[in-house]
């Protein structure tokens, strides 16, 4: 007798999802048009009628601009509509992709067993007939759920589509955008009003923030990008997309006006928008799409045009590890692609642990650097070097600084993140004074390359005020921005590298030693910390650090910072006339042998004559 | 002719006398150039001169690196960044390995067997799961992508990058990105 065991049939391929994550990119673009129509509804309701106008004439005018205003009003609320949907569907469709991976495995996972099932049977006997028909219905029982499941994923596909559509149909006419308007009852006046009211409470921020309806959200977003761009306090997410907002608007406004046209005020705010770009695109660059970027402040034209920017690599609202680093002296915002990369190769180290991680380049504070526009003191340069030798600039970024990191607590979700903060150069000295004068609610303070700890207040380590232990110091010996640390009015503070300062120093590479006619090799020194190929080990201790592990210590100076930049001069002075002595023992030895063989063939010439 | 090499060792002394009494105490008008003399002893490269000779290893390197690993190469671009505003840049590639064949300590001793045999002068940092090789201006570096006591291996990094810093160069500044991934076969 014959006995047939029924198999289920192979789960069919689920198919490609059209959509993509990219969906968010529209978003992005819809909702810089909406800004750009709320700001020319704003302009024209505040502008009426010419001022010289009078009579009919300016009565007609001020009623056309009421019009057109009504009619700005209306495209904003529709791009507000749109984009809201927009964004809902870009959220969906990352959910749905997720959805279709784990349908996709579990059909491999259903006919590899029907396979596995269909060899077991071609071997049985008969007595294995009742327990593998058994196996064939419980796998038919998983196949028949797949297959509800897929048809299921793929009407949630099609809700969302018709979702987005139908929001798209909702105000596709100027009369469906009018009467979406008309309905509308978002005050954003009001909100900002509200949210300035706050001020630097970030906490007071997030949890506002986090009240309002999504419609308000996204008014807010697209009436206000950059207040919500750059108000610490509200969630990154959000921050970002109001700040691509903002730049889309940018690079599309002063993109489109041809360069010889360009103001010098847009062609540095143009510059500091293309470099904010190339930092956002480092990690896709780098074959690492899948690494979040965020644009946590934008504000190109901040600080007399030198901008204000800080991107992340990672999401600090979510991230296990997150990392802080302060730029120094050259830097603004037209220098933050090559920041990011210092972040970004960090970033790349920090999550080597298998935790996750956001590196955020941060340059939020006027840093001294070439701005030819205030370069009051050092005329012809445009260095504005009088604020190098003083502590000023570092002072007011300590503040802003302290105050990014409260923001950072505010929207931080889930675990506390561990959280560093990593100055370099002048920004060491910047963050010194945001721990010391702001009290910085980061759980470790790191300088590198550091020309000072900050103020006559800061002898020791405990001055600075962090957590015992956890200052962590890297200054290269042969990097001379660390000579320069010294007690007194003149300088940034302590050198934090001293022994007796306290503090944990960390191994370095030095670097070479290097001569006046190589300043190169000098700065290159300095700037070396995050450099994989010329300072590993340091990198390998800053990651360490932003892991929240030690790093590898190592005694601190025993020698005085400014007596290292005296031997360093004496040196110096050495080489010179030495190089100047070999210089002339060459040139008289060449002398020597030209005039030998002047003396020589004389010699011959007279010698010759003579006989 | 003695007598003649007399007079002229003479002579040469007192140049040398005369020039020390009219040095400058501390100038160097005819010292080196501003890029000086690097670890090697000769002239720093330009950045145009490390380009080519990154490139010209990537090309030679990247295929045997990959065949050897049995692994999989993303995408990898070489591009030049600066440090901050100081005119100071580098020039630098990273990829992804994905997928070697072997364990980690088979694998790293791959990755050092392939540098070695392309000139490179490496060493395994077995604590950083790390491989790092140089060779001329160029440093390469493969390292496990997860720091972790498994003997397995998902994936690697891979970075090819200049040895000394590059001062000051406008080429670097205007050069396009180079495409290492069409290196490969």
């Amino acid at each position: 007798m014959t006995t047939t065991i029924v198999l289920p049939a192979h789960a069919p391929a689920v198919a490609e999802l059209e959509a993509t994550a990219a969906a968010s990119v529209v978003t992005t673009g819809l909702r810089a048009a909406g800004t750009a129509t709320s700001d020319v509804s704003e302009a024209t309701s505040a502008r009426g009628a010419p001022a010289d106008w009078s009579g009919d004439a300016a009565e007609a005018a001020s009623h056309a601009m009421t019009r057109f205003g009504r009619a700005a009003d209306a495209a904003t609320t529709a791009f507000t509509r749109v984009s809201a949907a927009c964004d809902l569907y870009a959220e969906k469709v990352v959910e749905l992709i997720s959805r279709r991976d784990r349908l996709v495995e579990r059909s491999s996972g259903v006919n590899a067993d029907i396979d596995a099932l269909r060899t077991h049977v071609q071997g049985s006997t008969g007595d294995d007939i009742a327990a593998l028909q058994a196996e064939a219905d419980a796998l038919r029982g998983r196949a028949d759920h797949l297959h509800d499941d897929v048809v299921a994923f793929w009407a949630d596909v099609r809700a969302a589509e018709d979702a987005l559509i139908a929001a798209f149909e909702a105000v596709d006419t100027v009369r469906e955008g009018a009467d979406s308007a008309a309905r509308d009852t978002t005050d954003i006046a009001a909100l900002r009003a509200e949210l300035t009211a706050l001020g630097g409470d970030t906490d007071g921020v997030n949890a506002w923030w986090k009240g309002l309806t999504d419609a308000e959200r996204e008014a807010l977003k697209i009436s206000d990008p950059d207040l919500i761009g750059n108000t610490n306090g509200i969630p990154t997410g959000d921050r970002d997309e109001a700040n691509r907002t903002s730049l889309d608007r940018d690079l599309d406004q002063i993109g489109s006006t041809p360069e010889d046209e360009r103001t010098t005020a847009e062609q540095r705010l143009l510059d500091r928008a293309i470099e904010a770009e190339n930092g956002l695109a480092i990690p896709a660059a780098d074959d690492h799409p899948e690494v979040d970027t965020h644009l946590l402040v934008y504000q190109p034209g901040a600080f007399g045009g030198d901008g204000a920017v800080a991107v992340s690599y990672g999401d600090p609202d979510t991230a296990d590890n997150t990392a802080v680093i302060v730029p120094g002296i050259t830097n603004d915002a037209s220098t933050i692609a090559g920041q990011g990369r210092d972040a970004y190769t960090l970033h790349q180290q920090a999550i080597r642990n298998g935790e996750s991680a956001a590196t955020i380049a941060w340059m939020g504070y006027d840093a001294p650097s070439w701005n030819p526009e205030s370069a009051v003191d050092w005329p012809g340069d445009g260095l504005d070097m009088g604020s190098v030798v003083t502590e000023g600039r570092a002072e007011d970024g300590g503040r802003l600084l302290a105050d990014f990191v409260d923001g950072l607590r505010s929207t931080d979700e889930g675990e506390r993140s561990h959280l560093s903060v990593i100055g370099h150069s002048y920004g060491s000295t910047t963050a010194a004074h945001a721990a010391h004068d702001w009290d910085i609610d980061a759980d470790s303070l790191t300088l590198i390359g550091s020309p000072g700890a900050g103020g006559d207040d800061v002898d020791h380590v405990s001055d600075l005020d962090m957590d015992p232990g956890r200052v962590y110091i890297g200054s290269a010996d042969n990097d001379f921005v660390t000579w320069l640390g010294r007690d007194g009015d003149l300088g940034m503070g302590r050198d934090p590298s001293q022994a007796d300062f306290g503090a944990t120093r960390f191994g370095v590479e030095d670097g070479p030693e290097f001569r006046a006619d190589d300043l190169g090799q000098g700065i290159a020194n300095h700037t070396s910390y995050f450099d994989p190929e010329t300072n590993q080990q340091s990198l390998d201790n800053l990651a360490a650090i932003v892991r929240g592990d030690e790093p590898d210590e190592i005694d601190g100076r025993a020698q005085d910072a400014n007596d290292m930049a005296l031997d360093w001069a004496k040196d110096e002075v050495v080489d010179q006339v030495v190089r100047e002595i070999e210089t002339t023992i060459e040139e008289a030895s060449e002398a020597y042998d030209d005039s030998t063989d002047w003396v020589g063939d004389r010699w011959d010439d007279f010698s010759g004559s003579w006989r | 002719m003695p007598t003649m090499d007399r007079v002229m060792r003479l002579a040469t002394g007192m140049l040398l006398v005369v020039a020390l009494a009219t040095l400058p105490a501390c100038s160097s008008p005819d010292g080196p150039d501003e890029t000086g003399p690097d670890a090697s002893g000769s002239a720093a490269p330009t950045a145009e001169e490390v380009k080519s000779e990154m490139d010209a290893e990537a090309r030679s390197l990247l295929p045997d690196l990959v065949e050897q690993l049995g692994a999989d190469l993303g995408g990898m671009q070489a591009t030049f960044s600066e440090r901050g505003g100081f005119g100071v840049w580098d020039y630098r590639a990273s990829g992804t390995l994905t997928e070697p064949e072997g364990d980690m300590a088979s694998v790293l001793t791959t990755a050092r067997q392939v540098l070695t045999d392309h000139g490179f002068s490496a060493e395994v940092d077995r604590e950083q799961l790390r491989v790092r090789g140089s060779k001329g201006h160029v440093v390469a570096i493969v390292e496990a992508a997860l720091l972790t006591d498994d003997a397995e291996v998902s994936a690697l990094n891979l970075s090819l990058g200049n040895a000394e810093a590059i001062t000051d160069d406008d080429y670097a500044e205007q050069a396009p990105p180079e495409d290492y991934l069409a290196y490969l076969p």
